[in-house]
């Protein structure tokens, strides 16, 4: 490190704060720099500017990036009057194919003519005439330069010129669009976002060719500098609703983000809920329709799943395949859905309740056969529901965490051991292995994960409400349920919409899909704009035949 | 949006369903005996003859509350006049509606005890009730009306099957001859039933938080009157079923009326589900004189911190259900003409006080707004 660089710069800078952070320089000794002076450097890069002197600019890079051994650099000589200049990037943030090819056009493109050495506008005209790159940009802050290498981009320096040439080659290698784990379709693309943002917004944007897509980038997280994109449909999303995810999202302050996780627990609406008050798809195909619907999609950077928001309960429960099979069957479909959505909620609170309190209820025969089938167990209902449903819990989670050779294995090992020993050992009845089984199914029916696990986590509260009160527990469980889901709201939009309240328009597509041909206009509990979707004249007619003769 | 403070409208339609659900519910279960008892067959024409006096309740409320912006009478007399001139008002009014919170939670934990789990102990089903109630006034008008007319959805449904599920049961010779008690008898019940009708007077928390397109007078009309028809309707579903004698010494003979209705061969226990939308209606009933109580309570006495008024009213109507419930509601079915003469005194008292109010208040304030 060479420290009088570093002084030189600072006394080049002309400011009260470059004199003192100069004098600490100066005073310091050893090979490097002290933690706090670096850190009071860092505070003011901000204010920074782009020195003449490359070899200044070269070191406070250098200095302010902590030497760090990722910080690639490239000293080279431009033009005839061999003008020194040096190529920064970080080592798996830049694709290396595409610096080589800038670094190859301005060593070759420059041979030959005679760089201005006087003029620092003209030169830096002349030096984007020369660079192959989709777009350059000239940044006179050395702490632009940072940000732009810390995004992947490869910054040029020339000495002489008081700006740094920028120039996008961000792009570490990513994986391709794989079909979503957990969103797949038997019908419907099979493409799924990655954890590359330029890709995610290019798979959206293939699907809606519209100059009118919006999208609009934002960085969060002081320390990750994560980039993060908010995309709506101009003219069918409302301002209102743009400028409130704008304005939470923008008011985000926290060292990083890593995932759609730690945004979407900073900007809903209740912070207390345990339902998905935004929607998380790993679909391109789900977020497209989500933005034709007057939502706001929210992509983040290193994360495969992106946030859409307003969300509903009906929209959680909504598949993207229901949109690609006749309407008959997805409607039935999705009829069912609500139906297992019920089971996998009430289905062991209600055995429970029935067996423990409410014997009546149960037509005699089959009350014959769930007193034999629980004799000789010796826990009681509850209990024997709350173990069993911990046990399954204990394989879902299993299934998940183990790699994938061993994991189905053990899931069905699990399974058998459940359901066989435990019933030969009398631990547990086996219509309650049933209940707990069906219960399991029903629950994988829920097409959204958020979703499940909001489930899942519920049934355990009504199966204890169950044990303890009977349906009276049940009741008040539900009841104060069902005021939890009415009061919710995603931006401002009841969560049960339309539902709750009910839109007699928008039935159309909550417990039955009807074709799109009669899908004429976007749902009218969302705010939007423009709720026209198509035509009036898309019902398919039979051509006019003849007499037949 | 979102974090906005909105102030939250009700339509219409969710509350004539509040009304249907808070006239219906409790009466349902609990007046058809006293009725059949005191009335005979002719039980259901009591519910007629007291709908009318719900109505004229409603509609004085209505009335009075209309000649007001924004149909808050208390506010307006607050503003006009002062706030000590809401006091008695709101006294009697919050009063009365907690005395009827109580008595409603002693007669859910009555029901609840006796069918669904009678080894808990009642003031442990009253506490978790009261628990509901407050966590529900808590969230706002909004979620009550949305329950009240999620419940009033399935209640039109039994209603309309019922009839047809009863019709092997039903016998007109049950309700011969007409006129078993006379008149008076019918008067007699009528009578008897008035308290409970006069409950139409919640309208008073409500209307403040009716749309103002709406027009109140029609659905104060839907849902009071609604409710008196329907309860007349099933009254003399009972009648023609068992007669009178038979239910006037059961229990809860709406409730068994379920009881003998078969569907098909293996659709022959419905009464479970009648007894859980009972529940839930009841739990919504509840919930709504608690948030009269609270509502009116807090804005005269001007506590902004509702949250605790709430808790506090809450919790001592469990404590009343628990001490004194019980002996009230003795004097409640014994129908002593003192309690009868309280009872219905709060009700007209609190409108006659407004009345002087709000006269008073327009006088002060010059022509107001009418609806």
């Amino acid at each position: 490190m060479d420290r009088q660089l570093i002084v030189q710069y600072l006394r080049r800078w002309q400011v009260a704060q470059a004199d003192a952070l100069a004098a600490q320089v100066e005073s310091c000794s050893g090979a490097r720099l002290p933690d706090q002076l670096q850190l009071a450097l860092a505070a003011e890069k901000a204010n920074m500017p782009v020195s003449p002197a490359l070899a200044e600019n070269r070191e406070m890079v250098r200095t302010l990036m902590g030497n760090s051994s990722d910080l690639m650099e490239r000293s080279l000589y431009i033009g005839t009057n061999q003008l020194p200049a040096a190529l920064f990037c970080l080592d798996g943030m830049a694709e290396r194919t595409q610096v080589m090819t800038i670094l190859e056009s301005v060593a070759v493109r420059t041979q030959g003519v005679t760089l201005p050495a006087d003029g620092a506008g003209t030169l830096l005209t002349a030096l984007e005439q020369m660079i192959p790159s989709v777009m350059v940009r000239g940044v006179s802050v050395l702490g632009q330069v940072l940000d732009a290498l810390l995004m992947g981009d490869t910054v040029l320096f020339v000495d002489g010129l008081t700006s740094a040439l920028v120039m996008p080659t961000d792009g570490p290698p990513g994986r391709q669009p794989d079909e979503p784990l957990t969103e797949p379709v038997v019908r419907g693309p099979k493409d799924g976002f990655t954890e590359t943002l330029s890709d995610n917004i290019a798979l959206i944007r293939r699907r809606l060719r519209d100059d009118r897509l919006r999208v609009e980038r934002m960085t969060l997280g002081e320390r990750s500098r994560t980039r993060v994109v908010i995309m709506y449909m101009m003219g069918i999303a409302t301002p209102e609703l743009v400028q409130e995810v704008r304005c939470r999202v923008g008011r985000i302050q926290i060292d990083a983000i890593l995932g759609t996780g730690y945004i979407e627990e900073m900007i809903e609406d209740d912070p207390f809920t345990i339902f998905p008050l935004l929607k998380v798809t790993e679909r391109p195909d789900v977020v497209s329709a989500g933005l034709l619907e007057g939502k706001v999609g929210l992509i983040i950077e290193g994360s495969p799943h992106v946030l859409l928001m307003p969300s509903t309960l009906v929209a959680e429960m909504q598949s993207a395949e229901d949109y690609y099979h006749r309407w008959p069957i997805s409607s039935f479909m999705r009829s069912l859905r609500y139906v297992y959505l019920l089971i996998a909620f009430l289905g062991p609170a209600f055995y429970v309740a029935v067996t423990t309190f409410h014997h009546e209820l149960v037509p005699t025969n089959l009350l014959v056969t769930l007193i034999a089938a629980r004799e000789g167990v010796p826990f009681p209902a509850v209990l024997e529901a709350l173990m069993m449903e911990l046990t399954m819990e204990a394989l879902r989670e299993a299934g998940v965490r183990l790699p994938k050779v061993v994991g189905q294995a053990v899931s069905i090992v699990g399974a058998l051991v459940i359901g066989e020993s435990a019933v030969a050992a009398g631990l547990v009845s086996p219509v309650m292995v049933i209940v707990v089984a069906l219960t399991a199914i029903s629950s994988f029916i829920i097409p959204l994960y958020a979703m499940s696990l909001a489930v899942r986590l519920l049934r355990f509260v009504l199966v204890i409400l169950a044990g303890t009160f009977g349906f009276f527990g049940i009741v008040v469980g539900l009841m104060a349920l069902f005021v939890h889901l009415v009061s919710l709201r995603s931006f401002g939009v009841p969560y049960l919409s339309p539902i709750v309240p009910p839109t007699a328009g928008d039935q159309r597509d909550v417990f039955v899909r009807v074709p799109w041909w009669a899908m004429r206009r976007r749902p009218q509990f969302m705010p939007a704009v423009d709720h026209r979707r198509s035509g009036t004249a898309n019902r398919p007619k039979a051509p006019a035949t003849g007499d037949g003769g | 949006m979102g974090g906005e403070a909105v102030s939250i409208r009700i339509s219409g339609g969710l509350y004539a369903a509040v009304l249907v659900v808070t006239e219906f519910i409790m009466q349902y279960m609990l007046l058809p005996r006293v009725l059949l008892e005191n009335a005979g067959q002719e039980a259901w024409m009591t519910m007629i003859l007291v709908g009318v006096h719900a109505l004229a309740v409603g509609f004085a409320v209505v009335w009075i509350a209309c000649r007001f912006p924004d149909r808050d009478p208390l506010k307006a007399i607050r503003c006009a006049i002062g706030p000590w001139a809401t006091y008695p008002i709101a006294l009697i009014y919050g009063a009365f509606n907690l005395l009827v919170y109580a008595l409603s939670l002693h007669d859910v934990q009555t029901f609840t005890s006796v069918l669904i789990v009678p080894d808990t102990p009642a003031w442990v089903l009253s506490a978790i009730m009261a628990l509901l109630a407050v966590y529900i006034v808590h969230q706002g008008v909004e979620p009550i009306a949305r329950t009240a007319y999620g419940v009033l959805m399935p209640l039109i449904l039994v209603l309309l099957i019922l009839p047809v599920a009863l019709v092997p049961e039903m016998s007109v010779l049950q309700v011969d001859p007409f006129l078993w008690k006379g008149f008076a008898g019918v008067l007699k019940g009528a009578w008897i039933a008035l308290p409970w009708s006069g409950q139409s007077i919640i309208v008073l928390s409500l209307i403040r938080h009716l749309s103002p397109k709406v027009n109140p007078y029609k659905w104060t009309l839907v849902g009071v009157a609604g409710s008196h028809v329907a309860l007349a309707a099933f009254v003399l579903l009972i009648s023609l079923s068992f007669g009178s004698l038979l239910p006037s010494r059961l229990l809860y003979p709406g409730y068994e009326m379920f009881a003998i209705v078969a569907l098909t061969e293996s659709i022959e226990r419905i009464q479970a589900g009648i007894m859980l939308l009972w529940l839930f209606g009841s739990l919504i009933t509840i919930t709504v004189y608690l948030f009269a109580a609270v509502e009116e309570g807090s804005l005269a006495l001007g506590v902004r911190r509702r949250f605790w008024i709430t808790v506090i009213v809450g919790t001592a109507g469990v404590l009343i259900a628990q001490t004194v419930g019980g002996g009230l509601q003795r004097r409640s079915v014994a129908r002593q003409n003192w309690w009868m003469l309280l009872h219905i005194g709060a009700i007209w008292g609190v409108v006659i006080l407004l009345g002087i109010g709000a006269l008073l208040a327009r006088r002060r304030q010059g022509a107001g707004t009418n609806a």
